[in-house]
């Protein structure tokens, strides 16, 4: 038996160890992985001087990891494993009430302070005497980190900090009580539409607007799997992504700057993401222009991908909503695309990017 | 290349596997040499020369060494490939170190070189030193193969981080060994086990201990999960990697010396360097300890050669201030178990000789881990109470990586090496499909994981 047992050893590992490997070269290659939302490493061409210099090492084994047969279900593995073993969240990403979270953790005081110094630059540079307003959009997390048991940044501490360092000519509107872990999508970081009753009206309060109520749009919806499944590796379901219509946004139109393509609000998403059903998903700057508006109001919206899902609902209040996304273009540059008249202005940004703020150009 | 990567397991090991079976047994030492080169080269490209120049030095000098074995010639070929072996550990290990000392000692501002310290070389550099001096002792022949002694010095399994294999233990499998299927399994068993190890513990607890180092509310008790976690990291790293090499070597018929025997149960810090990296602890003790004298001259000299051995052992592990005050730390409380309270320590009880050596081992591998003196300093004062007690931090991490740290505590006992043999006496067909789902878990951590350094490939 002893014998027996030995000669199993040797098969099952050298079988597992060669299978796999040749498995990997008679495999074809995935130009793409779907979960993840990226292009996957392609083998490497090896040069001399790539040899010589490790270089061609290196991208081999990127190679490896990212082409290595049944890349999903290991991954899969790893993260039930890690789970198993007690670790409280997977590459920062938890469960919690059938919904995937992401740490955002700690606070970046420095990247906070470099996030407040360029709105202040924007404002001394093109907002000047408009009336301005800016806000930050809670991430999901801050909802479920207490009752979930992880790590989540201060959203107190960090709104403060902000105000400090913010002009005080520009005034906060404060979502935080407009939103509940519910308002977003179980498996994606952003928000939903459909939930964004209370943060509208909060917005149009501000801004002086009267808004319609989410009631009175017609709900569209498709199947839905955001980025947090995939990064998680762990199987979940669809959810369904919904998408809000009328009448006045059905004429509403979404011109692109960067290409010029006129499309509408809620364009067939090109790329991988499902969110970007809305709007066609980022952009540097775009115009929502609607054509059946009772006013000649125009909205200069200060942006990141939340954005896009709200600026529909707000468009009923404008003639011309015009979306920027400083991640995407520089404050430098902005004179030559938008032009700075007496528009309302708002700049709404995540924690997420206000906790990295060192993207915005 | 490492031993956990996937190039390894799955491009290197089954190529080399296959080639080894495929070769007619007197071309074996070859295929290995070739292969070690490469394993070499793909991590090394610019030093691989440096490492066969290495081999062929201490080829030359070990055959000049035995033809005028007796005279001074031959001692003075001895001097000249110590010289040659300290001499690239000189260059490449300690020239920044040496040279910022010269300019904090004279004022001047000489540059440093940077230069890149080649993998694994106070590995390599050790065992040639061995051989060589081996040579001139008489304990062994000098190799008349080049390739056979090339073959000895650049065997990939211990090449970059041990054990320290000597001459002698290897000298009759170099020319003589076996492929069974008794070794093949056992070697296997020992590699995936010393995976498992690896990847599953050490690389979990390295992303504690790496956390420790970006926390944003440190604590007290974040300082000691962190100094635990490190102290677990560091000896589930290195004994993963002394087992992957011991297993390697065993399936290609080589029987490479013991590295660790569970120190971490030891009860006095004598007893803890007796299980600790055997290899290098008996290298010092056989090639600097016995020939300064030892013990033999008298209680001064005695305490001189412990000192000696132990700066250098500090040295050996790096080259900076704090592996100094580290390996001085060891030297000083093994002076003291000598000669001031060791025999009143082996009559308490074993658990408080354990309890003060665990203390003495976390507090040591605190200072081994600090980039600097005065980072060893800070930690240390984080350690006795120069942060607030807890954090919300503190207890996501317990919570976080308790079931890693517990499994890290018990993996370092002997329970489950017992455990495993009480499976293969009663249940002998269930190891293959656990050493199998170890590998896969492994494996999946690979894939999906970034965090895989090898702690002692900067040695």
């Amino acid at each position: 038996m002893e014998k027996l047992a030995q000669r199993a050893v040797v098969i099952v590992l050298c079988g597992l160890l060669l299978g796999l490997g040749v498995l990997f070269w008679l495999l074809p290659d995935q130009a793409v992985s779907a979960s993840e939302r990226r292009r996957l490493t392609q083998f490497p061409a090896p040069s001399w001087s790539s040899l010589h210099s490790g270089e061609w090492m290196n991208k081999l084994e990127d190679y490896y990891l990212d082409q290595f047969p049944g890349r999903e279900g290991f991954r899969a593995a790893k993260a039930i494993t890690a789970l198993a073993a007690g670790r409280q969240d997977v590459n920062g990403l938890y469960r919690w009430q059938g919904g995937i979270y992401k740490q955002e953790y700690p606070l970046n005081a420095d990247q906070l302070a470099y996030g407040a110094k360029t709105i202040n630059r924007l404002y001394e540079t093109c907002l000047k005497d408009m009336r301005v307003f800016y806000g930050v959009i809670p991430d999901k997390s801050c909802y479920a980190a207490a009752p979930a048991g992880q790590l989540q940044l201060s959203l107190d501490a960090l709104r403060s900090q902000l105000r400090e360092g913010i002009d005080s000519a520009i005034g906060e509107i404060d979502l935080t009580g407009c939103l509940t872990a519910d308002d977003y999508y179980l498996t994606d970081p952003h928000w939903r539409q459909d939930r964004l009753d209370g943060v509208v009206q909060q917005l149009g309060a501000a801004l002086d607007l009267t808004l319609p109520a989410v009631e009175e749009y017609t709900a569209v919806s498709e199947p839905f799997l955001g980025a947090y499944a995939g990064q998680l590796a762990l199987p979940v379901d669809a959810e369904p992504l919904v998408w809000l219509e009328s009448d006045a946004l059905r004429a509403a139109t979404v011109e692109t700057m960067d290409t010029g393509a006129v499309t509408g609000l809620y364009p067939a998403p090109a790329g991988m993401d499902g969110y970007d059903r809305f709007l066609g998903g980022a952009a540097a700057v775009q115009v929502l222009d609607n054509p059946g508006a009772n006013t000649d109001r125009e909205l200069l919206l200060f942006r990141d991908s939340f954005g896009s899902s709200l600026a529909p609902l707000l468009l009923e209040g404008y003639r011309r909503i015009t979306l920027i996304d400083l991640r995407y273009i520089s404050t430098d540059r902005l004179s030559q695309q938008v032009s700075f008249e007496d528009q309302d202005v708002l700049i709404l940004l995540s924690t997420l990017v206000w906790n990295h703020a060192a993207i915005l150009r | 290349m490492l031993f956990s990567s996937l190039t390894f397991l799955y491009l290197f090991l089954p190529a080399t596997g296959l080639l080894y079976l495929a070769a007619p047994p007197r071309w074996r030492n070859a295929v290995l040499l070739a292969v070690s080169l490469w394993f070499y080269y793909w991590g090394e490209p610019v030093y691989t020369l440096l490492l066969f120049g290495s081999s062929l030095s201490d080829y030359a000098h070990s055959l000049y060494i035995e033809r005028h074995r007796g005279t001074r010639w031959a001692t003075a070929a001895l001097v000249s490939s110590i010289v040659l072996n300290l001499g690239l550990l000189a260059v490449f290990k300690y020239a920044d170190f040496l040279l910022s000392i010269w300019n904090s000692l004279t004022g001047q501002q000489l540059p440093l070189p940077h230069l890149a310290l080649p993998v694994g070389i106070s590995f390599f550099t050790f065992q040639t030193m061995s051989y060589t001096i081996d040579v001139y002792r008489g304990d062994v022949h000098a190799e008349r193969s080049l390739a056979t002694l090339a073959t000895y010095v650049c065997l990939f399994p211990q090449l970059v981080a041990g054990p320290i294999v000597r001459y002698a233990d290897v000298a009759a499998q170099l020319h003589q060994r076996e492929l069974t299927v008794e070794n093949a399994a056992a070697g296997l068993r020992r590699f995936v086990v010393g995976l498992g190890k690896k990847v599953l513990i050490a690389n979990v607890l390295g992303e504690l201990a790496a956390g420790y180092r970006a926390a944003a509310a440190p604590s007290v008790g974040y300082a000691w999960l962190y100094a635990l976690g490190f102290t677990l990291q560091i000896y589930f790293d290195f004994s993963a990697y002394s087992d992957m090499a011991i297993g390697l070597g065993r399936v290609f018929g080589f029987t490479f010396p013991e590295n660790f025997n569970y120190p971490y149960l030891a009860c006095s810090i004598t007893e803890f360097w007796r299980r600790w990296h055997m290899s290098l602890s008996t290298w010092f003790r056989d090639y600097v300890y016995i020939p300064l004298g030892g013990n033999r001259r008298g209680r001064a000299r005695q305490i001189r050669n412990l000192l000696v051995v132990w700066a250098l052992t500090g040295l050996w592990h790096g080259a900076a201030w704090n592996f100094v005050l580290w390996g001085a730390l060891f030297g000083l409380v093994l002076i003291g178990e000598k000669f001031l309270w060791g025999r009143a320590l082996s009559r308490l009880p074993r658990a408080v000789g354990w309890v003060y050596s665990m203390v003495l081992v976390v507090v040591s591998f605190v200072i081994f881990n600090a980039d600097s003196l005065s980072g060893a300093a800070a930690d240390l004062h984080h350690l006795a109470g120069g942060l607030p007690l807890s954090s919300a931090e503190t207890v996501y991490q317990l919570r976080s990586y308790g079931g890693v740290l517990l499994a890290a505590l018990l993996g370092a006992t002997p329970l489950p090496a017992r455990a495993g043999r009480w499976l293969r006496a009663r249940l002998p067909l269930l190891e293959p499909v656990l050493l199998a789902v170890l590998l896969l878990v492994s494996t999946a951590f690979l894939v999906d994981g970034s965090f895989n350094p090898f702690l002692y490939f900067r040695f």
